[in-house]
């Protein structure tokens, strides 16, 4: 039997009914999620940990020359934000693996899926907790005087920010776990998101860093991700500020998905 | 008498050297321990350097302030192995087989800590070695200052290391699973930030945390140890930090004790 590709298989059933295959697979994934606490509740707590001991600890750092804002808790924000949705969206990557362990996802293979129903309905359940992550964050923060400048828009930006957020780190997760099919592989790579929102400007201004660990972070991705959310959170919004936020995240998403389906794709050549 | 001295001896001694080795043999057991602190000390003094300029904070060496802590938290992770290893026994029942054979409690307990004093030391020693790779100095020349420094951190390794041993034991003989382990560092870990971990009393944001802070021991404990590396020896950041800790060590060993004993009955 000739192998068919992803895409030539998915032109095959046509976009109707690729779509409604991703929304009964997002749906599942979305059920699936919402019904783990053990999922939901650490992806809540620690970055709420976080948050509240840096601003308690650390927060006086906000009068220093240099740093953005005059207050810690709104810079926190879109770092705060990232954590969550970064430590969350491995779960996409776990999930999938279980599948493959169970062998649930050999027979959805086997059946008239579309491919990237597959994929985007896994990434549905981690892009709706993104979302819900996201407006979490910022009604905790809210009590305590520290909105977004940007407003009703800035939130609109942070939520959509934290979807597109979702879907990369889901991604890249996803990507891991279909190539190693294996649940611990998948969980192994926690500490790598650790290292990556560390050496990042999430906790504090990469202008304020030591020079060398300023260049390392000046230049890590998650960087980008984050200060494009927080311009509109300490800034007055701007249509140049929310299209670079949504843009940054958006291009993650999409290069994310690109490496998700080539995972796929290596492992239907192997079958 | 003088048996039953052999036989704790020989009891901690088996137990030690049993668990020493389990954790020898699974790397994936001590890397999280080195590796984690070392990667929180780069992290932390790299990306907090700034917080030096805030008006008195005690040095000018964000490095030398982390060095300590970043050295205590390590080894709170070593020192909690304990528990992990007491309860993969109780599971597989070898923690039973145990208590039936003639050796006294108080040796099991004691060799199941031991191991967390080997690991507390050697990630002691490493983040020390990291911490001046990275630019950490003794506040003054002197080298009994230097070598007080160095021997104050890696006691205060081994009482922190030994806390988190005691505290998860007796989370470990009450709950008997495995499953209990986050319980062993989610709170060590959040007594060790709910401290001066980064930022002296004075100088913390809010009032909350400044009023834990001055109840928390590992604040007295992190004020002894940065003794050599932050402030000059002196017996104001002595005592309160010896006195805290024995008191501490001594009602964990009563909780992990009693939980002991309640396993048997």
């Amino acid at each position: 039997m000739t192998a068919v590709t992803p895409a030539v298989h998915d032109a095959r059933l046509g976009l109707r009914a690729t779509a409604g295959q991703a929304a009964a697979l997002a749906r599942r994934s979305i059920v699936r999620i919402m019904r783990q606490p053990q999922v939901i509740v650490p992806n809540l707590f620690f970055p709420t940990f976080f948050l509240v001991i840096n601003n308690a600890s650390v927060g006086k750092a906000a009068g220093l020359p240099g740093f953005p804002g005059d207050r810690y808790l709104p810079f926190a924000l879109a770092g705060t934000v990232l954590q969550a949705v970064m430590l969350s969206s491995t779960s996409a990557g776990s999930e999938v693996a279980l599948d493959i362990e169970s062998g649930f996802f050999e027979r959805m293979l086997a059946s008239p899926v579309s491919r990237l129903a597959i994929l985007l309905g896994q990434l549905a359940g981690v892009a709706v907790f993104g979302a819900l992550l996201a407006l979490f964050f910022a009604a905790v923060i809210a009590p305590f005087d520290a909105v977004m400048k940007a407003g009703i828009g800035g939130y609109v930006v942070l939520v959509i920010s934290a979807v597109f957020l979702a879907v990369t780190f889901g991604g890249f997760a996803l990507a891991l776990g279909i190539r190693t099919g294996s649940v611990e592989a998948t969980q192994g790579a926690f500490p790598l998101y650790f290292v990556a929102i560390f050496i990042s400007s999430a906790f504090f201004p990469v202008a304020l860093m030591t020079p060398w660990y300023r260049h390392l972070a000046g230049n890590n991705p998650v960087t980008f991700m984050i200060d494009g959310i927080r311009d509109l959170t300490l800034e007055p919004f701007s249509w140049a500020a929310a299209a670079n936020a949504i843009g940054v995240s958006f291009g993650a998403a999409l290069v994310a998905v690109l490496v998700a389906f080539a995972a796929l794709n290596a492992r239907l050549a192997q079958r | 008498m003088i048996e039953q001295r052999m036989s704790l001896r020989a009891v901690v001694a088996g137990i030690a050297k049993r668990n020493l080795l389990a954790t020898i043999r699974m790397p994936s057991i001590i890397a999280p321990s080195l590796i984690f602190p070392i990667f929180i000390l780069i992290s932390f003094t790299s990306g907090f350097t700034a917080l030096t300029d805030l008006p008195n904070f005690p040095t000018d060496n964000f490095t030398s302030w982390y060095l300590p802590f970043a050295a205590l938290q390590g080894s709170s992770f070593a020192g909690a192995g304990a528990g992990f290893s007491a309860a993969r026994d109780i599971e597989n029942g070898f923690f039973d087989r145990l208590l039936l054979s003639p050796g006294r409690r108080v040796g099991i307990l004691l060799g199941g800590l031991s191991v967390g004093f080997v690991r507390s030391t050697i990630t002691a020693l490493v983040v020390i070695a990291t911490g001046f790779a990275l630019g950490a100095r003794p506040a003054v020349d002197d080298p009994l200052q230097v070598l007080g420094g160095l021997a104050v951190i890696i006691l205060g390794a081994w009482a922190v290391a030994t806390m988190a041993g005691l505290w998860s034991l007796g989370v470990a003989y009450r709950l008997k699973t495995e499953r209990a382990a986050p319980l062993f560092f989610i709170v060590v870990f959040m007594a060790l930030f709910l401290s001066t971990a980064q930022v002296p009393i004075d100088l913390m944001n809010s009032g909350w945390l400044q009023a834990i802070a001055r109840w928390n021991p590992i604040t007295y404990l992190l004020r002894f140890v940065r003794q050599g590396f932050v402030t000059p020896f002196s017996w104001a950041d002595t005592w309160p930090g010896v006195v805290t800790v024995t008191a501490v060590l001594g009602l964990l060993f009563l909780w992990t004790w009693r939980a002991l004993a309640r396993y048997e009955k």
